[in-house]
Parts: structure tokens; C-alpha cells; sequence
């Protein structure tokens, strides 16, 4: 078991830069999630820390050993690829055993092993199918078995769930932390889909562009988002564009064309500056005649409603007419329906809105 | 064939033909007059019946054999022998009238036992009746017809691909099997068990199967001191075995650089080393051939850049020690090894790899257990390929080989064309194929592959 370090990691691939200084400790045990769109160089810090590529500039250190020059043959990690890459002419038992057998074990005990692992894995008894005769959550966890037979520090997962179906994903979820947890190893994992990071991760780094946006768990990430991208990026929310005409220490006001509307300034934001302000659709309600507060409500028309069982969806006018904002509200026994075109007043918890500075967007 | 100058025969005695020699037929005193030019322009006739100029005093019994009458038998182009043609005829009385300067003339070179041809043609009672059944036919196949082209439309296949597409596919594959694979390969077949006679002795009570065309490679003439045939034997064996060294070399050469342009060169630079390839081949074989004698010849540009480092004190014969021939052997059917190859390894998911890397395998390993076992099948292709044209290779040996060696494929040459002996030939040209054949299907269950698999690349 070790801690992965990225040391000031820049990789460019030509004029291209993949990855932009980024400085990361992912802890011994951690199960690590990095999480941003497609293209964003999450893979590429992977594979950096796997060796199939090494950085331009900085250092991945292993435990507390540079990395660098160090094959991926011999690092203590182990690669899970995206589309799995089990040997198809191979048995299960010969997939999950070819680490040993390329370190020269004999048969018996790499037989051995392979039963121990598909014990892990729930699959016993299965070692002599072939890849193909096997479900898709089964080669998953073959795949999983096949990579800890080297006893690896750091395991690390490239999407390893994105080929699977929305039912076998979640229950994957689960099992993947489970044997996170049975073993006891660093796993490094790689996703697109924030569903998959925020209920496996201790922590997540959210990448875009190259760049490491923030790092933290789960709670963090979601709550305190530290730039717009991440508010934009993990769960919805509802972007407020404007200039700060306000701010203090806790606080700050931003002018935006539904009026002064108030978050957490975090950010130090100071008078003058563009902002965004991030309201979550859960954090908004209709407003009632207690709802008095200055700077925490605003005026808005319903575009439409859909009903989604447990949340009533109201979509509201927004600045933008491709992105209406969006209200969702519990479903208790009184909730109430508007017609299209109505006018309705909002108010929100500025404690729970988070004003940011201006910067870029996720687009869903 | 006689029904044009039944009367005047010009029968002409092939000449060119050593005197040591029987004449293919017995010439019989002409009826008709013998023709005034000398006979010279003549030897460019080749019978195209084998065994016609009865080579019984010419078995080519040694390598490098080469009789006087080779060159006699060598030309086959028998029309241009007979347009430069100069006959006076010396006596017109015995021609059918014709208007003059319009005479024309039919030679036949003919064959004095033979029987003179029956008459084939169609008589009026045959066309008559034929005319009559194809009336009394016609109704039931048009009443059939559409039953019928129902049914085949029930065919899948016609169903899939129309009548015309499909017939077209089905005669011509059908056709290219039966016409141009099956049929000559069975009448060569049915050769390789013949005696050979002269044209007048075919279908004649000496004309019996026999098996000593086969025996001959084994045991050679009846009387010789040897019990054995070794000179053939020993080519046949040094053919089999040189050409499975030529596909191993081919393969070690193949193997690395089809792997290099399937999985790490991409776009252009890909279409590029393809370009390189495969230029060098529109350059025909025999020049190719002829180059490669050049580079390796004593003087040639390998000798002197060798002396010219200091490797070599003075020419080392490359063309004696076959160095040629095994490299221009190698080089003319390398496209046939890549290829196949590339194609296999190119379906290869390059995850699957670096998986095996970074579980820990060196370079070996990897294409021992992930590349080849997935590649196998385009190895096989191209192995089998290779080798059987590498077995069956002509032009190569007969130009680079060494003076002292000889393929298999030269003594089948000889065989049919210096020996005119094409019983014989066919016999020995069917040993080779058939040898091919047992040896690669042997180590196709060796390493099993299925035909099948072979096919699919």
C-alpha cells in the first residue's frame, strides 16, 4: 500500500497540453476518483501514473519513489481498461493467473490463486469458462481479479463501468467499493459520470481543460464548489450571471437581471467583479410571505412543470432561453401546480447559494 | 478438317528435329506434292500433342541437362511459323478451280496411321429432329418456367443478391472452379498415369495407365545401379526443405514489421510504408530476379561493399552459396507473409497489450501468449501461402541458383519442355503439389488452425 504523488505533473502531448501542473497526494487506502468530461487529461494522469506515459515536466512518485523511467511492467500499480481487455483465447483462470505466470509461478500455485480470487469475486468454480462465456458484470470482476493477482499498492480504473447497463453500473458501485475495502489498496479511479465518483470516492478531483479544478469529497465538492465549473460540472444548478455589488467576508451581492440576489462568498470576492452566482434547483422554493429577506428572492414566469415522483420539476425563465432555470420541490401532499406563464415569486437559503467568480461553464 | 482441299494435301514432315531422332510420324509417301522451300521455316512447329517428337533417347537424366533438340521444341508459336510461309505449288491441276491469286491452302501436318476423322457435321434428318423435340418441348418448359423461377426465388441467396446477380456469381465461381481449376488439373492428372506415346500410338492398345511416371522419382530407370532415384529424391527433399527455411526467414523478416505497421504507425505515414511495399513489385519478376544476380554477383555492390569495409578480402561467391536465391526467393512472395499478418494483428486491440505490459510481461511474452495466438490464423495464411508458391517458384531458381543446385520445379520444367515428356512431368509436378499439400495440412493440425481460419483473413 502507498501514496501516489503528482508533483507539479504538466504533460503536453506537441503544442497540446494534457495535463497543466497539476499537484495532487492521493493517500495509501484512499479510493481516489478523478472526474471531468471527455478530453479533460484524467486519463492521461493515468496513464502517467500507470507508465504508459511519462510526464513532460514534474514527477509521479509511488510510495516515496520517483517514477520516473520505471516501465509499466514494474511499478507496483495495475491497469483496468475501459473496454477490460481480457484475453479472449485464454480461460478465466489463465487471465486472472497471467501476471503470475509471466513472473514464472507454477501452474498449481497460479491455479491456486486464480480459485482464491474468484472467491474474491464471487465467481467460484469458474476458471476453466472462456472470456467470452461471461456475463458483463462477471468480465468486470474478472478484469478486477486479473489485476489484483499481482497484488498491486495502487489499482487504478479507467471507466471500467461506463460499458456496463444503468442496473449492472449500480450494482457494480457497490461491489467495486466492497472489494476496495476487502483488500485494503489504493484504488485510482477514472469517470465521466459524477453519479459514480460521489457515492464510491473518500475524495474527487475535478478536472477540466487540463486542470485540476478542485479536490474533496464527495460533500465538499457538491456543497462548496470552488469554481464554476465544478458548480456547473457535479449535480445541476442554476447559474446567476452578474457584477458584485456587495461583498464581505461571508457574504456576497451580485446584480443580476432578476435584481440584487446574495451567496456565500468564499472566493473573496470584492465590489466590481464578474460573478456567477449557483443556486441548486433544491435549494429554491416558492416563496412565502415569511420569505422577507433582502437580496433572497426573485421573480420569474413557469415555462413548464413535469412531474417526476418524488420532485415536482418547474422551469423557470431564465436569462438564458436554452437553459431555463430549474426548481425542484419535494413532493408532499400539498404540492401545488402552476399554469404556463405564470409568474411566480422564488426564494432561496443564501447560505446555500455560492457566489463565484466568473469563469467557465460545463456544458451538459 | 479434310473437307477443305480433300484432294491436295500438302503434308509436311516436321523438320528441325535432331536426325538422331524418330520424326513424330512416319511420313508417308506423299500423294501430293512435296514442297519446293526448304523445309527450315518449319521448326518453329511444336506438336501440341506431348510426346509427339518421341524423346526416348532424351530423358533428361541429369541436372542441367540440356539436348541438342531443345531447341527445336522450344518455340510454341506456330502461327507465325506458318505466316512467313513460301510454297510453290508444283502442280495446280490437282487444285480445286479458284480464281487466281485467291488460292487457298490448308496445311495439315498429318499423321499417317490415323484414322482420317469421321464426319461430324450435323445432317438434314439430325437438324430436323432436333427442330421437332424443341417444339414439342417448348409448351411444357413454358408452363414450367415460372414454377420454376419460383422456386429459385425461394433460394435465399437469389433472394438476397436477383436472378442475375446471383447467376452471375454462380457461373462464374462455378465456372472458374470446374473450367479452369478442376478440368485441366484432372486431364493433367489422368496424364501423370500414361505412357508417353506418340500421337499416332494414343487411344491405341498401348495406350495403358501405368504408375511408373510415380515410381521413376522413386526408383528411377529399371537397370540403373542405384536402387534408388537419389538425384531426384534429393532435390525434391532440398525444395522442401530450403522452402520452409525461405518461409521462416519470411516470417521472421514479416512478423516485426507487420506488427510495427499495425499497431504503431497511424495515417499517413501508414499509407506511406504501404506505398513502399508495394511499389517495388510493379517491377516484373524476372528483372527483379535478374537485379538481385547483379547485387550479389562477384563484382555486384554487396561483394564490393564488403571489401570495401575490409569484411571480405576478395568476392565471396553469393550466387554458388544461394544466398541469392534464398534472398530473391524471400523478397518475391513477402507481400503474400506481410499482408496476411498485418491484417491479423491489425484486429488486435492494442489495450490488450499494453494489459499484458503492465501485468508485467517482457516483449516475448507478449507475443508469445497475446499477439501470435490472436495472429495465428493470418500466420497460417501466409505461412501456407509462402511456402507452397516458394515450393512451386521458377523463375527464381532458374536464375539465381547456383550452378550446382537445382529445384524441383527445374526438373518438372525439363520434364515437360527439354524432354517433351509430359506424362512424366505431370507425375512429378502432382508429387510436389500433393507433398505441399500433406505437409501444410500437417502442420496446420501441429499448430492448430482450421482451413476455415485460413479463409478468414
Amino acid at each position: 500500500m502507498s501514496s501516489v504523488e503528482l508533483d507539479q505533473v504538466t504533460i503536453r502531448f506537441g503544442d497540446f497540453v494534457a495535463v497543466d501542473n497539476c499537484n495532487l497526494t492521493i493517500n495509501s487506502g484512499e479510493f481516489f476518483s478523478f472526474l471531468g468530461p471527455s478530453g479533460c487529461g484524467k486519463t492521461t494522469i493515468l496513464r502517467a501514473i500507470s507508465g504508459f506515459n511519462e510526464p513532460t515536466e514534474g514527477s509521479v512518485r509511488i510510495g516515496k519513489d520517483d517514477m520516473r523511467g520505471i516501465g509499466p511492467n514494474n511499478r507496483p500499480t495495475a491497469l483496468i481498461f475501459q473496454n477490460l481487455a481480457l484475453f479472449p483465447l485464454m480461460s478465466v483462470a489463465d487471465n486472472i493467473a497471467f501476471a503470475l505466470e509471466v513472473r514464472g509461478v507454477k501452474y498449481n500455485e497460479r491455479r491456486r490463486r486464480a480459485d482464491e480470487l474468484l472467491n474474491l469475486i464471487a465467481l467460484p468454480g469458474q476458471g476453466d469458462k472462456m472470456v467470452s462465456e461471461l456475463s458483463g458484470g462477471q468480465m468486470q470482476r474478472v478484469a478486477i481479479a486479473r489485476a489484483l493477482a499481482v497484488e498491486p499498492e495502487v489499482l487504478l480504473l479507467d471507466e471500467p463501468l461506463s460499458a456496463l447497463d444503468l442496473k449492472l453500473r449500480q450494482h457494480m458501485r457497490t461491489e467495486l467499493r466492497a472489494i476496495q475495502q476487502r483488500v485494503g489498496i489504493t484504488f485510482i479511479y477514472i469517470t465521466h459520470d459524477q453519479g459514480e465518483a460521489l457515492t464510491m470516492s473518500d475524495r474527487i478531483a475535478v478536472m477540466s481543460a487540463g486542470i485540476v479544478q478542485q479536490v474533496g469529497n464527495g460533500s465538499e465538492i457538491y456543497n462548496n464548489p470552488a469554481t464554476s465549473f465544478v458548480a456547473s460540472f457535479v449535480g445541476e444548478n442554476n447559474a446567476f450571471q452578474g457584477k458584485v455589488s456587495k461583498a464581505d467576508g461571508e457574504f456576497a451581492v451580485i446584480e443580476t437581471s432578476f435584481g440584487p440576489l446574495r451567496g456565500i462568498n468564499n472566493r473573496g470576492l470584492t465590489e466590481g467583479d464578474d460573478a456567477f452566482l449557483f443556486i441548486r434547483p433544491e435549494v429554491l422554493h416558492p416563496a412565502g410571505d415569511d420569505d422577507t429577506e433582502a437580496d433572497a428572492n426573485f421573480e420569474s414566469d413557469v415555462i413548464k412543470e413535469e412531474f417526476e415522483g418524488s420532485f415536482l420539476h418547474v422551469f423557470l425563465r431564465s436569462e438564458n432561453e436554452d437553459k431555463p432555470y430549474k426548481m425542484a420541490i419535494v413532493n408532499d401532499a400539498n404540492v401545488q401546480r402552476r399554469a404556463t406563464g405564470e409568474t411566480v415569486k422564488i426564494g432561496f437559503d443564501p447560505r446555500r447559494a455560492v457566489a463565484l467568480p466568473y469563469g467557465e461553464l460545463a456544458d451538459e | 478438317m479434310s473437307d477443305g482441299v480433300p484432294s491436295s494435301q500438302i503434308i509436311l514432315a516436321q523438320s528441325g528435329i535432331t536426325p538422331s531422332l524418330p520424326t513424330p510420324s512416319e511420313p508417308t509417301p506423299a500423294p501430293a506434292p512435296e514442297p519446293t522451300t526448304p523445309a527450315s521455316p518449319f521448326s518453329g512447329i511444336n506438336p501440341s500433342l506431348p510426346g509427339s517428337n518421341s524423346p526416348s533417347g532424351i530423358s533428361p537424366s541429369l541436372p542441367g541437362f540440356s539436348a541438342p533438340s531443345a531447341s527445336s521444341a522450344s518455340s510454341s508459336d506456330t502461327k507465325d511459323g506458318i505466316s512467313n510461309l513460301n510454297i510453290t505449288i508444283t502442280n495446280p491441276d490437282k487444285l480445286p478451280e479458284l480464281p487466281a491469286g485467291q488460292h487457298e491452302l490448308k496445311l495439315v501436318i498429318q499423321d499417317g496411321n490415323a484414322q482420317p476423322p469421321a464426319d461430324t457435321g450435323l445432317g438434314f434428318i439430325e437438324i430436323f429432329i432436333a427442330i421437332v423435340a424443341a417444339l414439342l418441348v417448348a409448351p411444357f418448359i413454358q408452363r414450367q418456367a415460372g414454377k420454376w423461377s419460383a422456386n429459385l426465388n425461394a433460394f435465399q441467396f437469389v433472394q438476397r443478391n436477383g436472378v442475375a446477380i446471383s447467376a452471375y456469381l454462380l457461373i462464374f465461381t462455378l465456372g472458374w472452379i470446374i473450367f479452369m481449376i478442376i478440368l485441366p488439373q484432372l486431364y493433367m492428372f489422368d496424364f501423370s498415369f500414361r505412357h508417353n506415346l506418340n500421337p499416332s500410338e494414343i487411344g491405341g492398345p498401348a495406350d495403358t495407365y501405368t504408375l511408373k511416371n510415380y515410381t521413376y522419382l522413386i526408383f528411377g530407370r529399371e537397370g540403373d545401379a542405384d536402387l534408388l532415384n537419389w538425384l531426384h529424391l534429393e532435390v525434391f527433399t532440398k525444395t522442401i526443405i530450403a522452402s520452409v527455411i525461405v518461409t521462416l526467414i519470411n516470417f521472421a523478416l514479416c512478423y516485426p514489421l507487420a506488427y510495427f505497421m499495425a499497431q504503431s504507425v497511424r495515417g499517413r505515414n501508414q499509407r506511406l510504408l504501404f506505398l513502399c511495399l508495394l511499389l517495388p513489385f510493379w517491377v516484373n519478376e524476372i528483372l527483379r530476379a535478374f537485379a538481385f544476380k547483379l547485387i550479389f554477383a562477384d563484382l555486384g555492390l554487396v561483394n564490393s561493399f564488403l571489401i570495401g569495409l575490409g569484411i571480405l578480402d576478395q568476392p565471396y561467391d553469393f550466387l554458388s552459396a544461394n544466398v541469392a536465391l534464398y534472398t530473391g526467393l524471400t523478397y518475391a512472395y513477402i507481400l503474400l507473409m506481410i499482408f496476411p499478418l498485418y491484417n491479423a494483428i491489425e484486429s488486435l486491440d492494442p489495450n490488450q497489450v499494453e494489459a499484458a505490459r503492465d501485468m508485467g510481461a517482457s516483449w516475448l511474452k507478449i507475443h508469445m501468449r497475446i499477439v501470435m495466438p490472436h495472429a495465428k490464423p493470418g500466420i497460417a495464411s501466409g505461412c501456407t501461402m509462402v511456402f507452397m508458391l516458394t515450393a512451386g517458384a521458377l523463375a527464381a531458381p532458374n536464375i539465381l541458383g547456383g550452378p550446382s543446385s537445382l529445384w524441383f520445379t527445374q526438373i518438372i520444367y525439363q520434364w515437360y519442355n527439354t524432354g517433351g515428356n509430359w506424362p512424366q512431368g505431370s507425375a512429378y509436378a502432382f508429387v510436389l503439389l500433393i507433398s505441399c499439400i500433406i505437409f501444410v495440412r500437417i502442420m496446420m493440425r501441429v499448430f492448430n488452425v482450421g482451413l476455415g481460419d485460413i479463409a478468414k483473413r
